[in-house]
């Protein structure tokens, strides 16, 4: 305890160092730390942009497609599914509810989903959060649209206004292949913040996507003043032929497997279903090399602060020759000397460890909202991960280990210098 | 959710290459489903792999020592099963053969290739698996390669209420631990 | 307690081979003898503390301090005898810089449970505070020793050297840095206490104007062979 004490008081001496390096390993443990964080969260998000439902459904293709198009709304299906096809499995005793997705239209770069009640029921992310409405409530009329919360905001659109839907996927500058300008939607409804690709989409109904593409013909627009008049269309007259992909729940958890092998090996029509799950982490495990790599330098920034330390304390050996062979003097022999030295470089981590952790929470605590809002990561303010634990543990005992390296040096001085250093 | 995005598409490419082809030897496939795990869960597994994998051939069984080798395989695939898909002792799990058979793929749609050194043929076996205990947190290990040593590479699939989760096993030294990460 | 304070017999030290720096026949310091030793510089004079304090080894001979035979001690053996039982006083630059007065002084104390009993259930901060009252810097026990005078650093050294009564006080030029009436002073007031204590003192200096107050004096180069040796080449 004396030499505790004694570390201690020499380090509080040498303010400035003391405080720089304290400091510059609390920002190598906060980003560790943080990294540490950021990935659990990264995964955590991604993991749960998806819950509670058992199948994702589409025509057979690329199970990461499939996952992407449905959930991630990024790139396209190259089949449709009929709404036959759809029903049966709709309608099948094992299954609990589905929720139809028809994609393949967008509005100034956001993709436009159609889907039907079950979505603002059924769906749910980061395990059992549901939609809710900001404002507004979910599409009722054929023209009805509800806006996700981010388009929102990048949009400006509030209920009332009037969206035009572009057939296929524009990029935002509006270049869209054909505008549905004879058939607008109005606004509804907008969506609360979920920080999930649902934020970055439109919603109308199944019947709207029928509407709008009533009058064509072969995929084709229709000819000017043969378009069939908005007001002429309810959602009876329309008639849903075909869907995108969907997602399934069952009434029981162990029929999954059994439901999952009736769609694959379904006879009428090329189906496939994928656990979104495991596909999420076959995903994940490949987005994973660039999680390692991001661990890796945040190694070696842990490293450069050791690194820093080390120089601080053996930079001080020479300046602390007087007081070594003071320490030799009154009694203290080389294992003193070394403990002394070795303990401070522990301290020094130990507080470095304690303000980084700090910080980093801190910093969590403040700027959650913000990275919410801007990044759409969700970075949970929780007790250190095992492996952030594992990491600091680590941490400590390397600078244990480092310690010992001025502390060698300092044994070696004092051997040389016996009671009257050379200054 | 936009830089995961941004990862997203910087490898989905990348990751659709890596996807598995339906049938290639040596790869099994196990898809486990508990309704439930907590309190006495039961279960249900399946299990596929293509049939040169198992039996070590896959054209139809004619001769009597074809047939011998195929029945010998699967009675090995029923009797040894508990040693390929490793519960925890402490959960006391029983697993049982509801069925086990080999299977001629159907290549109905490419009959070009339905030449003979074409002809897959898949081993389809279901069991169901039966625990004493809660398996909350339990960790499954996995021993295929021990059993049947042409299989290098099993892709496990595994649903355990709202918990869906998965491993590729191939050294063997992979384990699936049973709860949220 | 009929051992000597220090006993030397056939000494030798060399730190390199055949260039020996001492050779002293035979030395004998009684307990509670206060002793002047003198010679110019490079006589061996701080060599021979680091053999009685016990922090260089290398040497051949005899040596006795307090009754034990320094060379027969392990290395940690040594530095717990020196904690316990030795006060040693530098020329300059005595203290822990970032330790207050009262934690200099009571450091032996706290590093050594021998020096501590030696205390005899006193307090360590009433020993301390009546060192420190013995040599005249009580009003200081809280400062840090940074903002003192080198007079008043070095009775912080002595008040540190002789709290826990340790036998025997080897003082390495102590008073080569203070004005002369502060040394008289200053050695008037480590006698006074080295009395009290009935502890022996070792007092090394090249200043003879001090050298009547001590019991005896010793010329280093006289005993020392090694340095007419060295000298005569």
């Amino acid at each position: 305890m004396v030499l505790l004490s004694l570390a201690y008081h020499s380090l509080k001496n040498r303010k400035l160092t003391t405080t720089l390096t304290v400091f510059s390993i609390a920002l190598s443990i906060a980003l560790l730390i943080g990294v540490e964080n950021v990935r659990v969260g990264a995964r955590q998000s991604f993991e749960g942009t998806i819950s509670q439902t058992d199948l994702i459904v589409g025509a057979r293709g690329g199970s990461l497609q499939l996952l992407l198009y449905s959930v991630f709304r990024i790139g396209q299906a190259t089949n449709n599914i009929t709404y036959e096809s759809y029903l049966k499995f709709k309608n099948h005793p094992a299954v609990e509810w589905t929720i139809p997705y028809s994609l393949g239209d967008s509005h100034r770069g956001f993709r436009v989903v159609g889907t039907d009640e079950n979505f603002y029921k059924h769906l749910r992310y980061r395990r059992d959060r549901s939609l809710s409405f900001a404002s507004g409530h979910e599409p009722r009329g054929v023209f009805d649209v509800a806006l996700g919360a981010d388009v929102a905001r990048a949009l400006n659109y509030k209920t009332g206004d009037k969206v035009v839907i572009t057939h296929g996927v524009a990029s935002a500058a509006g270049r869209g292949i054909q505008d549905h300008n004879d058939k607008p939607f109005t606004v509804c409804g907008v969506l609360n913040k979920t920080s999930t690709p649902v934020d970055r989409s439109l919603y109308i109904q199944l019947e709207g996507i029928s509407a709008v593409h009533i009058d064509w013909a072969d995929g084709a627009p229709p000819m000017p003043g043969e378009e069939v008049p908005a007001e002429k269309i309810t959602k009876d007259t329309v008639k849903i032929d075909q869907i995108t992909s969907f997602l399934l729940r069952n009434k029981r958890r162990i029929d999954t497997l059994r439901v999952q092998r009736e769609i694959n090996t379904f006879s009428e029509e090329p189906l496939q279903a994928i656990l979104p799950g495991v596909t999420l982490q076959e995903l994940w495990r490949t987005i994973g090399y660039a999680e390692d790599a991001l661990t890796v330098v945040t190694f070696f920034v842990i490293v450069v602060g050791l690194l820093g330390m080390l120089v601080s304390l053996y930079t001080s050996l020479n300046e602390r020759r007087r007081e070594m062979a003071i320490l030799r003097a009154i009694g203290a022999g080389p294992g003193k000397i070394i403990s002394l030295l070795v303990f401070e470089s522990f301290l020094l981590t130990v507080a470095g460890c304690v303000l980084g952790v700090g910080l980093i929470y801190g910093a969590s605590f403040l700027f959650q909202p913000v990275v919410e809002e801007h990044f759409g990561l969700y970075i949970p303010v929780q007790a250190p991960t095992p492996t952030g634990l594992i990491y600091l543990g680590a941490v400590l005992a390397a600078s244990l280990l480092i310690g010992f390296i001025p502390a060698w040096k300092a044994y070696r001085n004092t051997l040389s210098d016996g009671l009257t250093p050379k200054l | 959710m936009r830089i995961a995005l941004v990862f997203l598409l910087a490898v989905s490419l990348g990751a659709q290459t890596r996807q598995r082809k339906a049938h290639e030897h040596g790869s099994a496939k196990v898809n486990i489903a508990f309704e439930s795990v907590k309190s006495a869960p039961k279960g249900v597994i399946e299990f596929e792999a293509p049939a040169e994998s198992i039996t070590g051939f896959e054209h139809e069984a004619k001769s009597a020592a074809d047939k011998a080798k195929q029945t010998a395989a699967l009675t090995t695939l029923k009797a040894r099963f508990a040693e390929m898909v490793v519960f925890p002792a402490a959960a006391a799990c029983k697993i049982t053969n509801k069925s086990a058979k080999v299977e001629a793929e159907d290549h109905g749609h490419d009959k070009k290739s339905k030449t003979k050194q074409e002809q897959h043929s898949e081993v389809h076996a279901e069991f169901d698996v039966q625990c004493a205990k809660p398996l909350t947190g339990a960790v499954l290990t996995f021993g295929f390669a021990k059993v049947f040593p042409k299989i290098h590479d099993a892709d496990v699939a595994l649903i355990a209420g709202d918990l869906q989760l998965s491993v590729e096993v191939k050294t063997g030294k992979e384990t699936l631990r049973i709860e949220a990460k | 307690m009929s051992d000597p304070a220090v006993l030397c017999e056939n000494l030798r030290f060399a730190y390199v081979k055949d260039r020996p720096v001492l050779d002293i026949e035979r030395l004998e310091i009684a307990r509670g003898e206060r002793v002047f030793l003198f010679g110019p510089s490079g006589s061996g004079k701080t060599t021979l503390l680091g053999i009685l304090s016990g922090v260089l080894t290398q040497f051949e001979g005899k040596v006795d301090v307090l009754g034990r035979e320094i060379a027969k001690l392990s290395g940690s053996e040594r530095d717990a005898f020196r904690g316990a039982h030795l006060g040693y006083i530098f020329q300059l630059f005595n203290l822990i810089p970032y330790l207050t007065v009262v934690e200099n002084i009571t450091l032996p104390c706290r590093l050594h449970a021998e020096r501590r009993k030696a205390l005899g259930g006193v307090p360590l901060e009433e020993a301390a505070k009546a060192a420190a009252a013995k040599l005249g810097i009580r009003h200081l026990l809280a400062q840090k020793v940074t903002s003192l005078s080198v007079g008043q650093q070095q009775r912080v050294a002595a008040a540190r050297a002789l709290v826990g009564a340790p036998a025997l006080i080897i003082a390495d030029e102590p008073t080569s840095s203070l004005d002369y009436d502060h040394r008289e002073k200053f050695l008037e007031l480590l006698f006074d206490s080295c009395k009290e204590a009935k502890a022996t003192i070792l007092f090394v200096s090249h200043d003879r104007s001090l050298m009547h107050l001590f019991d005896r004096q010793l010329d280093l180069a006289v005993i020392n062979r090694a340095q007419t040796v060295a000298t005569a080449e």
